[in-house]
């Protein structure tokens, strides 16, 4: 016979899809300790980021990750997401950061689009 | 207000960070400019900051004050076309008849899904487009 469904693995389950993560390949810049760098995004969701980047940066450190939002108006991007997060788990794949909080902000003028 | 932009333009009002990421991404391929928006008064000030003409919105009625924006921005482009986002448990009788579709929260937020909520999006954009060039041409 097989078991009831548990209610806390409904829960579980219910909790997962609320931080669902979605495959997002976006250039995105870095400040970590005073340092910029450029990476790319695997994935996003509300509770995390993966990024790529050309090296393994340290754990349990805050990070800014800026990432140019899809939207045009008068042909230039005019907003960036912000990410305040901290790093989690990092290797040769790319580091994961939990986001500790995120806002939209005005893109200055003279930005140019991070580099690829 | 006048439009600054060309573009199919949309407010996408929500607090999934990964959603909204990757609709307008999915937006963006299809040549509309999604703008996000994790509460009404952000939304309100992104619309002035910019002198956003909005040809949609896709709003999430459980939130305070969200049946209201959608009516202001339809007030604004009667044209405009708001998706409601429904949970099983909430409907929103007070902004229903304003609403052009539905997407199913949290079905319809699945990564596989985002596809299918871009293309309908772009169907009711560019189909009210369409109409607002013929009853302008109509004149």
């Amino acid at each position: 016979m097989s078991p009831a469904p548990s209610l806390k693995l409904s829960k579980v389950a219910y909790e997962r899809r609320h931080h669902q993560r979605f495959p997002i390949t976006a250039q995105a810049q870095y400040i970590l300790a005073g340092t910029r760098g450029q990476g790319v995004t695997t994935d996003i969701s509300s509770g995390g980021v993966f990024l790529k980047t050309d090296r393994i940066l340290p754990i349990n450190r805050q990070i800014q990750l800026l990432v140019d939002w899809p939207a045009l108006l008068d042909q230039r991007c005019p907003l960036r997401l912000v990410i305040t997060g901290k790093t989690l788990r990092s290797d040769a794949a790319g580091t994961a950061v939990g986001i500790i909080r995120y806002d939209f902000r005005i893109r200055p003028k003279r930005a140019t689009p991070f580099a690829a | 207000m006048p439009s600054r932009n060309t573009q199919l333009t949309i407010l996408l009002l929500d607090s999934d960070l990964g959603f909204m990421l990757a609709l307008s991404h999915a937006l963006s391929e299809r040549h509309i400019s999604a703008f996000p928006a994790a509460s009404v008064e952000e939304g309100e000030r992104l619309v002035s900051q910019f002198q956003l003409r909005l040809d949609g919105a896709v709003i999430n009625c459980g939130w305070p004050g969200a049946c209201e924006f959608s009516e202001a921005v339809k007030q604004q482009n009667p044209g405009a076309q708001i998706v409601g986002m429904a949970t099983e448990r909430h409907r929103c009788r007070q902004c229903a008849s304003l609403l052009a579709a539905t997407f199913q929260d949290p079905e319809d937020r699945d990564p596989e899904r985002i596809g299918h909520c871009a293309d309908t999006i772009q169907t009711l954009l560019k189909g009210s487009r369409r109409r607002a060039h013929r009853a302008g041409n109509n004149r």
